[in-house]
């Protein structure tokens, strides 16, 4: 409930109880009013008809001499009664006279009136005129009196109250309505009052917060008035402060991680380019059964080492928020021939069959990220290889109805062209029959640094990194990641990616990469191969020359850039980082050189920088392409082949 | 209200009546008096010896002089006996021997009738008071008028209608009443009016009794003998006596002749002296209201107003006499709304 709501929730019941009490109050007041005005009237008539009616008959027969003759007195006395009946048609109001010695009532205009009613009203013995209410026939009356000592006649003019019934229900009806009108209007001010001075401030202060909360960035507050909410704002102001600096200071750390991710992560992988590299070039030297035995060794635990290095720098990203997130069309057909191809005999090495089976045609594509979901996927399946030995690994896709729309269920499946870009669900199994997972232990293997077991990274190795990388792209997909398992039984991942779908009418070559180089189509190409590290250019050096390629080595920038004058180059492998003049910088001068043909040689990163904006940023300054390092032989070869291949 | 105006006019013209004849007698003491710069000569005609028409010709001079004191008035006084011959013979008289006149008023209805016989003889503005019927006495055709002659007054007489009127508030009683009238114009105006006006009144009887008025030397006697004669002859077929409007109205004996002798009470008098004596009640212009009315006119007129630019009206001021005496003894109590126009004319 909003504050303005709550405020009039409060208030106005508050002033619609003053209001009422006012105007029940006023509305008490004016009827005592109206009858005291209704009394006040017939004493008015009182006086009028005392004077007039009465006094005056009497001084007239005074000053005829006739006061006291019997006859006249009766005479006028009677004419007054004539009076006063005519005078009760005219006014509607009773007139009575009571014989104040005797108590009897001598006249009245109202036969019905009960002469008790009129004799038992007390009286005071100083007042001449007197009034106020009495009862006569069970009904209220209003009273006014006036004690005429010559005839010693009490005169009365009566009226029954319902006269004043009448004003006093308009009263009721005026004070109910002025209550509900002077109640709304009040709410009206209120809601005004509370919207101008609480309401519109506070709304100042969350819009202020949202932008805190957005920019993380220093905003003042200022209100005129000194108040809570000043108070309120000048700690809000104070707070921003605060925070920009924190944010401030928690940029420079991230900065500085990132930046010693960066760091360690390319003077890791630079050694390790090195180590990957010697390692195959030993492997493919002729060697006793035991050197090979021992170099495979070498090979796979330089490859975990780098698996590690990846995993880690991800789950980096990932938490750093710099993970970014890209739609483009995928072909679900292509992942799972890619994951058949890489996994298929890696998997036969344990003696596992892999099955894979895709319900979705050549046809259909989705919108997702590419790189992540084949990340997701190569970390199930490469961990479903690695705990399944002598079984089956079952890998299956397909795309779930799309979502229900109006009560009916579209079926997913249907090529019609209304269903192109409509919201399915991308469904991914990978069911294996390994060393299955503790029931007990389900939910933690999706923690960071978590496997099943202790033992398991004994045994089989890893991080305990793949399934938290998996959970957490998932979750930046807004899909997500289910397993059931059982020990000894084995485990199945379920995946389930919100994705829209669209169908190519030109179904899609299937490229699966790496292929195996066919040294017959590399052309004898001229490369300048520039590296500071003495191995890794021993490495890449020998890479190249047994694919046929001719290699010049420089050990930095500024020997590139004038190789490239001096002599014909086909193509530049140029290191980043690198004494005297780094790649970044080679590469501007390159591109920079007047001669058009030199500037436009094709020019390959060759980095252990592995974050992608650094790459673009590569890219931006003139280089065709990068290759991460540590460098693969068979990558390499092929990037090269398709720089060229696009350069001419 | 309209009893207490009356009331407070009455007194005015009183004191101005007495004021007017105390500046009158002592005049000459007066060094501040007016200094009189004009003369006029004013023919006053009376008809008989009455104390009304004598009291409201003295009410009359007083009034006017009072109004025009640069005026040196002088008041040529004359009484035609009741007389129309003699009447038209002291105009006549008056018109020949006597000094210019500025006006001619005649006061009574025998005066007035002479008074227009000889209007042809002269141009002389002509006034006239105490007519009970202008109309009857030949003065205009009809009442609110103006005449064709040089003449204009107020009749001083109230409608026969008022009266019966303010007698049927008081009693509810049928009566038998005796009305007594003579041959005098004003008197036989008057029966016929009351017989006229009784129609509406059924619960009044009146019974004409008639007398033939006496003038001259002597003639009050007679007449007080003529109608106690009458009244003996009508005694067991009257309840109360109403004098009809005339010079026995006015006969300030009679009453008492009439209660030493027949003992009818009487109901009624154009005279509130008479109403003093003994008649139940009486609505008239006494001498004040005749006088002073009369000299406002007669102050337009010698200022050069013609008289016949002035309608002839009836008074539209009266007074209400009321004996409680004889009420009582006729057992008639005078409601509130008759008292209240006596208010200083109640007698007991």
């Amino acid at each position: 409930m909003r504050l303005t709501q709550k405020l009039l929730l409060l208030f106005v019941p508050i002033l619609i109880v003053t209001i009422s009490s006012l105007g029940f109050l006023s509305y008490y007041l004016a009827k005592q009013h109206t009858q005291e005005r209704e009394i006040y009237l017939l004493e008015m008539l009182t006086r009028q008809v005392t004077q007039s009616i009465v006094k005056d008959r009497v001084e007239l027969l005074i000053q005829s001499g006739l006061a006291e003759i019997e006859s006249f007195k009766t005479a006028y006395q009677n004419e007054v009664f004539t009076e006063l009946t005519k005078l009760q048609q005219e006014t509607g109001k009773s007139f009575h006279i009571v014989h104040q010695p005797s108590g009897k009532l001598v006249y009245t205009s109202t036969p019905s009136t009960i002469a008790s009613s009129l004799t038992n009203i007390y009286w005071p013995k100083d007042k001449i005129f007197f009034s106020g209410t009495y009862a006569d026939n069970n009904q209220q009356r209003l009273f006014s009196g006036f004690y005429f000592a010559y005839w010693e006649w009490k005169i009365f003019v009566t009226e029954s109250v319902d006269i004043i019934a009448q004003p006093i229900n308009q009263l009721r009806i005026i004070t109910v309505f002025a209550t509900i009108f002077t109640s709304l209007f009040g709410s009206l001010v209120l809601w005004w009052i509370s919207n101008r001075v609480i309401i519109g401030r506070v709304k100042k202060l969350k819009e202020a917060t949202q932008v805190i909360s957005q920019t993380k960035k220093h905003i003042p507050i200022a209100f005129a008035s000194q108040d809570e909410l000043s108070d309120l704002a000048d700690e809000l102001t104070f707070m921003s402060l605060e925070i920009e600096d924190s944010i401030k200071k928690i940029e420079a750390a991230n900065r500085a991680k990132n930046d010693f991710l960066a760091t360690i992560s390319h003077e890791i992988r630079t050694p390790l380019n090195g180590l990957i590299g010697s390692a195959q070039l030993l492997n493919n030297t002729t060697l006793t059964s035991a050197q090979h035995e021992y170099v495979d060794a070498l090979l796979k635990s330089s490859q975990t080492l780098s698996s590690v290095i990846n995993d880690v720098l991800d789950l980096s990203k990932i938490e750093s928020g710099k993970l970014a997130i890209e739609h483009a069309p995928v072909y679900p057909i292509e992942l799972m021939q890619t994951l058949e191809v890489i996994f298929a005999k890696l998997a036969l090495e344990n003696g596992t069959q892999l099955y894979c089976n895709c319900d979705i045609d050549e046809q259909t594509y989705i919108y997702s990220d590419p790189v992540r979901l084949r990340q997701i996927l190569f970390n199930l399946v490469s961990n479903a290889v690695k705990f399944t030995v002598q079984g089956s690994i079952h890998i299956s896709m397909k795309l779930a109805p799309p979502v229900v729309k109006n009560g009916e269920t579209i079926d997913a499946l249907d090529t019609n062209d209304s269903l192109k870009n409509e919201p399915h669900q991308f469904c991914i199994s990978v069911q294996d029959t390994g060393i299955g997972i503790e029931e007990s232990r389900l939910d933690a293997v999706f923690e960071s640094f978590t496997q099943s077991d202790s033992s398991t990274t004994r045994n089989y190795g890893g991080t305990g990194l793949g399934l938290t990388i998996v959970k957490k792209i998932l979750t930046l997909l807004d899909g997500s990641v289910s397993v059931t398992s059982k020990i000894n039984e084995g485990s199945t991942f379920t995946v389930i990616v919100p994705v829209d779908i669209g169908i190519s009418e030109n179904p899609i070559t299937t490229q699966v990469l790496p292929q195996p180089i066919d040294k017959a189509s590399i052309k004898p190409l001229t490369i300048l191969l520039v590296e500071d590290n003495e191995i890794n250019t021993m490495v890449a050096q020998h890479m190249l020359e047994q694919n046929g390629y001719r290699v010049i080595s420089v050990i930095n920038g500024q020997d590139a850039v004038a190789a490239v004058q001096a002599h014909q180059f086909d193509l530049v492998l140029m290191d980043i980082h690198m004494p005297i003049m780094d790649g970044e910088e080679a590469t501007k001068q390159i591109r920079a050189l007047p001669d058009k043909r030199l500037a436009s040689i094709p020019i390959i990163g060759l980095t252990a920088e592995a974050f992608a904006a650094r790459h673009k940023a590569f890219l931006a300054i003139g280089m065709n392409d990068v290759i991460t390092k540590p460098i693969e032989q068979t990558r390499m070869i092929s990037t090269i082949q398709k720089v060229m291949f696009a350069f001419t | 209200m309209l009893s207490c105006i009356k009331n407070i006019l009455c007194c005015v013209g009183l004191l101005f009546a007495f004021s007017t004849v105390a500046a009158t007698g002592s005049a000459a003491e007066l060094t501040t008096a007016p200094q009189k710069n004009i003369r006029m000569n004013i023919f006053i005609l009376e008809t008989m010896e009455l104390p009304l028409i004598q009291q409201s010709s003295e009410v009359f001079q007083a009034e006017l002089s009072q109004l025009m004191p640069n005026v040196d008035f002088n008041f040529i006084t004359a009484n035609a006996q009741g007389s129309m011959d003699k009447a038209t013979s002291l105009i006549t008289q008056q018109l020949t021997n006597g000094p210019p006149l500025s006006l001619i008023l005649s006061i009574a209805t025998v005066a007035t009738k002479a008074l227009v016989a000889t209007a042809e003889l002269h141009n002389i503005p002509m006034q006239f008071m105490v007519v009970s019927d202008p109309v009857a006495a030949g003065v205009v055709d009809a009442m609110e008028q103006t005449s064709t002659l040089n003449i204009t007054g107020i009749a001083h007489v109230i409608a026969t209608k008022t009266k019966l009127h303010l007698l049927s508030q008081m009693t509810t009683t049928p009566l038998r009443i005796g009305l007594i009238y003579s041959d005098y114009p004003s008197s036989m105006l008057a029966h016929k009016e009351i017989t006229r006006a009784a129609l509406d009144f059924p619960q009044f009887t009146f019974i004409p009794i008639k007398f033939k008025l006496a003038t001259g030397q002597g003639a009050q006697t007679t007449n007080q003998s003529r109608i106690v004669t009458q009244l003996q002859r009508f005694r067991d077929k009257i309840d109360v006596l109403w004098i009809a409007v005339g010079p026995a109205a006015h006969d300030l004996e009679l009453y008492d002749v009439i209660q030493n002798s027949v003992l009818t009470p009487f109901i009624f008098s154009e005279d509130e002296r008479v109403v003093a004596q003994g008649a139940m009640f009486g609505v008239m212009c006494d001498e004040y209201i005749i006088g002073r009315s009369t000299a406002i006119i007669s102050h337009k007129i010698l200022q050069g107003m013609p008289p016949n630019a002035y309608p002839i009206s009836q008074s539209k001021r009266f007074i209400v006499a009321l004996n409680v005496t004889t009420a009582l003894d006729l057992n008639i109590v005078f409601p509130s709304s008759v008292l209240s126009l006596a208010k200083n004319h109640v007698y007991h």
